[in-house]
């Protein structure tokens, strides 16, 4: 076996990496040793992961090096948020309420990536309990930006976010309820893939918004999430939600003739600054050069989706996490008297996080008696005309175009201390998802941005079930934009 | 808005103690007065019509509730190892066979 110089692992995307592994031109044993030493030594730069297994990815390593069957991610190292579980793996949702907890199984979606071969080498920092929007609200510090390590590199999926795009790994899992793939992909140049509500399991997914969340995949090329999805996709039988339909086949596009994308002016507006408006606009420009035919169109709600999504989201949470009370799992906090109210109290208070307590009770008042009518009830009916706004857009075009976020990545702490601007951030990916409806997010040009050159990001937004056909546009979007090829200067940063 | 969705403090730190949080004084007022900005900023969408329109609890399917899923057979399947959840536990009886909670019946709340 001719074995290639040990970094060249870091440029290839999951499909050519297990490709070489398959072929026996590469040592998976070699790629897998590089990738945990590559992530142990820049953990203090970027703080992607929250817990580092290089021994039990090693020992896996050793066991895919001679195996008989190769599937199609051998030997592929991929990193996973902390709130899907991994067994053996600690997956805290980086919240002190879930310090030193390791997961007894594994999800769904992780098992699927693991029987096709990929090694999990660890669990991801996060906003807790996917609560955030820049990555700053884990318990366990913030996760840097690696292309600028003064920034946020999004959330909720911060870590892998970043682990992806520090080239620790080619690919990686996030859950994406308001945005928290999309979001971090745009700030950190990155492809994310938001799939249908339902169309991936979520068994194995701490639940934060159950009708919202969705267990989804963030890579450096569109074909490895494609494939992920691919692998992740179809019927559980430990999720009664999981979509029984199988996923569309077809090849990848070579061009967009025939196509209709729907651009909501309401999106484009969004947008704050020029250079931002300009990236889109090239984007826009590639869509229109590969063939697509471009039509302007409305979603006027688009301006509610922030406020109607966390009166929703918040309400399932504080119904979600009340199961956290330190009675069978998890950190139990001393009580000032030994009765289990005041047990369950003061574990959920010193377990508990600022932001979560907030949207805690925020999700209370909303459905609490007196109030319910006028927040929770009023903000699903609102739901439903998002939902019928996108209906009608389906009529004029076969999929939407939009920026994925208002601005580039933030400064870490820049709004820390105001949660309605952190909110903000989630204002073009939360209607999508009060709708359901799958989203790829791609990369468009870098713009410069406060002195520096920052990633952009757009996303394509299909019909619910059209999960491909948002991967196939978003593909060829690349392609035209020639941002296919992104790389963080951190890709160059030796371990 | 109107006066009935106005948002009281007292209200919010009942919703804290609902949920269970055992906020300190200074904890509650910082985090009561967060909750209520952001509703007060939230508090745009009342304006939306809805009339006539039916809440959305889940936007795949019928938009309404999720429709009854397939249930499989009634057939025993192997579940996690008990041992394996036990030892997750803050606290057990010393021979692993059982959880240790707080004392909860004979205690005021």
């Amino acid at each position: 076996m001719t074995r290639p110089t040990p970094n060249t692992w870091l440029h290839l995307d999951a499909t050519q990496l297990a490709h070489e592994h398959r072929s026996g031109a590469r040592s998976v044993v070699d790629t897998i040793a590089a990738c945990c030493a590559r992530s142990q030594r820049l953990q203090p730069r970027w703080n992607a992961f929250l817990a580092l297994d290089c021994e039990r990815a090693l020992a896996r390593a050793h066991t895919l090096e001679h195996a008989a069957t190769r599937g199609r991610l051998h030997g592929v190292p991929i990193a996973v948020k902390a709130n899907l579980a991994v067994e053996g793996l600690e997956s805290s949702c980086a919240s002190r309420m879930l310090v030193g907890w390791r997961a007894p199984y594994t999800a769904t979606a992780v098992a699927r990536l693991e029987a096709e071969g990929a090694v999990v080498i660890g669990t991801t920092n996060m906003d807790e309990y996917a609560m955030g929007s820049s990555g700053e609200s884990s318990a366990f510090g913030p996760t840097h930006n690696p292309w600028d390590e003064a920034r946020a590199p999004g959330g909720s999926s911060s870590g892998s976010a970043a682990a992806v795009a520090g080239h620790l790994v080619p690919l990686a899992l996030g859950s994406d309820t308001g945005g928290s793939v999309r979001q971090p992909a745009a700030w950190c140049g990155l492809a994310g893939f938001k799939p249908t509500w339902g169309r991936i399991s979520r068994y194995g997914l701490v639940a934060y918004a159950s009708s919202l969340d969705c267990v989804a995949p963030l890579a450096r090329s569109m074909r490895d999430l494609d494939l992920a999805l691919d692998i992740m996709a179809g019927p559980d039988a430990r999720d009664a939600t999981c979509s029984p339909t199988a996923l569309h086949e077809s090849a990848p596009f070579k061009d967009l003739q025939g196509l209709v994308l729907g651009v909501p002016h309401e999106w484009r507006a969004a947008l704050s600054d020029g250079p931002s408006r300009a990236a889109f606009e090239a984007c826009v420009e590639a869509a229109r050069a590969a063939g697509a035919r471009i039509v302007e169109l409305s979603l006027p709600l688009t301006r509610h989706a922030v406020s109607c999504y966390y009166l929703l989201a918040t309400v399932e949470a504080a119904s979600n996490l009340a199961r956290f009370d330190g009675l069978r799992y998890g950190v139990r906090a001393a009580a000032h008297s030994s009765s289990l109210a005041a047990s369950i109290s003061s574990s959920r208070t010193q377990g508990f996080g600022a932001e979560v307590k907030r949207r805690i009770v925020l999700g209370t008042y909303a459905l609490s008696a007196g109030h319910a009518e006028a927040w929770h009830t009023h903000a699903a009916k609102v739901r439903t005309l998002v939902c019928r706004e996108f209906d009608e857009a389906w009529g004029a075009c076969d999929a939407l175009l939009g920026p994925t976020t208002p601005f580039p990545a933030i400064r870490l702490g820049e709004r820390s201390n105001d949660p309605l601007s952190l909110y903000a951030c989630d204002a073009l990916t939360t209607p999508v998802s009060l709708a359901g409806l799958p989203a790829a997010a791609l990369r468009t040009p870098l713009v410069e941005h406060e002195g520096g050159q920052l990633p952009t990001g757009a996303q394509v937004v299909t019909p619910h079930g059209a999960d491909r056909l948002a991967l196939r546009i978003a593909e060829v979007l690349e392609t035209q934009l020639g941002t296919q090829a992104l790389r963080s200067p951190a890709a160059e940063v030796q371990a | 808005m109107t006066d009935s969705h106005s948002v009281r403090i007292p209200d919010l730190r009942n919703a804290a103690h609902l949920a269970r949080l055992d906020l300190a004084e200074e904890e509650a007022v910082v985090l009561c007065g967060e909750v209520a900005r952001i509703l007060e900023h939230f508090a745009a969408l009342q304006a939306v019509p809805v009339a006539g329109v039916e809440p959305c609890y889940t936007a795949v399917g019928t938009r309404g509730l999720p429709p009854a899923p397939d249930l499989r057979e009634d057939e025993a399947q192997a579940s996690l190892p008990r041992a394996a959840l036990l030892g997750l536990a803050p606290q057990t009886q010393a021979d692993d066979e059982f959880y240790i909670v707080p004392k909860a019946i004979g205690v005021a709340p």
